[in-house]
């Protein structure tokens, strides 16, 4: 008696799994197949040609090339980790830029002023190379399924004002800071 | 009963022009045979289809509507529907169109294989490769889907599986253009230039009336030209961001440990070699121009009147 109530236990266990199953199987289908765009925040790819962002970032510095590297990230609708890690490093590269300003103007650091400007634009390449690395896979998709890259011409002539004006301001303050002691 | 044999022997041969990718051809017999059958359905389609692989969208549109409106809805119009409007970049109308198709065929995988194709325009990766898995397991020798599949691994992919899976496309179905096609964006992805100008003069002797083709063609004819040689010198060295950190490299390294004009000289040639890489398009296109403009008083010089006597 007790193995007919193990082996009706064990049937109908298999007889939920597979009738669960089948409805999980179901709703999977009917998932793939259910509509997925036409929701508020549910944009079509778009992206820069990511080759050409290099511009950006040599002449216009970490804040330009972190704010078009954030917009183009989230159009290619990059994982959100990459994009704050990628953020969290120009962040990390802005503060080595300030500190070692400071340093130089504390004279802790023998360097003059071009071999500064030296580091700082091999710092703009190694962020760009970071985003560069991380865009390549999803642009090359986007090309490949007939996507068009959007010109980056004008936005990127503003973003590199913008972001080499707030980047300008804050290497002025760190200089007025160490100036006056406060550093 | 001559008519109507007539008229099936010109349908087979729009549908052997279909076959081979001949939409020009097939377009004009279409174009021919219209104003004689203004309410055949199929003809309607056939037509809206050769328009869309011409890339005439809009009116495409308007031709199938007018076909669909004569009786001829059914998976082949709705899911050709669905690629106008994927052309078009209507993407919420495609996926409409490719859905209503996949609930009177569930089974098809070429709507499939397009709507997988339409998740990865618009970003839904997961849902695009679960829907192409689909796909490919219930036909694994479908072109549409072994084509979406390809485009995807040449982003994706390692280079031994892009191999594979450009091994399985020519093997499957498919016409030669599109596996010289293929083949081209393979070589393409992997800057080998010279052998993808190759393979797609070799697919548009298949098919001399695709204009899309022949711009690619010029294309890759200026990139493998002399003047720009420098730009295909920084592409083998692993393009700009790495020549430019190899720039940054070596000027920090001339600056610590060689002599000054050494460094200054070293930096010159590298800055040079960039400048020729932006100057080198605008220096081809303008030689370009001077020969077409050359060309064409020549040409005048052989008929004054401009042909006419």
């Amino acid at each position: 008696m007790d193995a007919l109530k193990e082996y009706w236990i064990f049937e109908s266990a298999l007889l939920v799994c597979f009738f669960v199953g089948i409805d999980l199987g179901g709703k999977m289908k009917e998932n793939l197949f259910k509509a997925s765009l036409g929701s508020k925040g549910d944009a079509p790819l778009k992206s820069y040609d990511i080759g050409k962002l290099l511009l950006v970032g040599f002449f216009g510095g970490l804040v330009s090339m972190g704010i078009i590297g954030t917009i183009n990230g989230r159009w290619l609708k990059l994982d959100r980790k990459v994009l704050i890690g990628l953020g969290a490093l120009a962040l990390i590269l802005l503060g080595l830029k300030l500190t070692l300003l400071a340093m130089m103007g504390m004279g802790m650091l023998g360097w003059d002023y071009r071999t500064y400007r030296m580091v700082s634009k091999i710092g703009y390449v190694g962020l760009f190379i970071a985003y560069y690395f991380a865009f390549k896979k999803p642009f090359s998709l986007f090309v490949y399924a007939g996507g068009i890259p959007t010109p980056l011409l004008k936005p990127g002539l503003l973003w590199i004002f913008i972001g080499g004006l707030i980047e300008f301001l804050m290497v002025y303050a760190v200089s007025v800071a160490v100036d006056y002691d406060i550093l | 009963m001559t008519y109507f044999n007539n008229f099936e022997v010109q349908v087979q041969e729009i549908e052997y022009y279909l076959e081979i990718e001949k939409f020009t051809q097939a377009k004009k017999a279409i174009e021919k045979l219209l104003p004689e059958t203004p309410d055949n359905g199929l003809l309607l389609y056939y037509y809206a289809f050769c328009l869309y692989c011409l890339e005439e969208n809009e009116v495409a549109e308007e031709a199938l509507f007018e076909s669909i409106r004569l009786g001829f809805r059914n998976v082949d119009s709705t899911y050709l529907l669905g690629r106008i409007r994927l052309q078009c970049n209507n993407f919420q109308s495609a996926e409409e169109a490719f859905l209503e198709a996949l609930e009177m065929d569930p089974q098809s995988v070429p709507v499939m294989s397009s709507y997988a194709l339409l998740m990865f325009r618009t970003g839904h990766q997961k849902k695009a490769l679960n829907i192409l898995d689909q796909a490919l397991r219930l036909d694994p020798s479908n072109e549409v889907a072994l084509s979406v599949r390809f485009i995807y691994l040449l982003a994706y992919g390692s280079k031994n599986i892009q191999l594979e899976m450009l091994a399985d496309t020519l093997q499957g179905a498919g016409t030669e253009t599109r596996k010289l096609l293929n083949i081209g964006l393979y070589e393409l992805h992997h800057n080998k230039l010279k052998d993808a100008k190759e393979a797609f003069r070799q697919a548009y002797l298949q098919d001399p009336t695709n204009t899309d083709l022949l711009e690619a063609l010029d294309e890759l004819q200026m990139r493998t030209s002399l003047l720009f040689l420098p730009n295909n010198i920084i592409q083998k060295l692993g393009g700009p961001a790495f020549f430019w950190i190899c720039t940054a490299f070596i000027a920090l390294i001339g600056k610590l440990f060689l002599p000054d004009m050494i460094a200054g000289v070293l930096l010159l040639i590298l800055v040079c070699l960039m400048l020729a890489t932006w100057v080198s398009p605008v220096i081809y296109l303008a030689i370009k121009r001077k020969q077409a403009r050359r060309k064409r008083t020549m040409l005048k010089q052989l008929h004054p009147r401009g042909g006419r006597k």
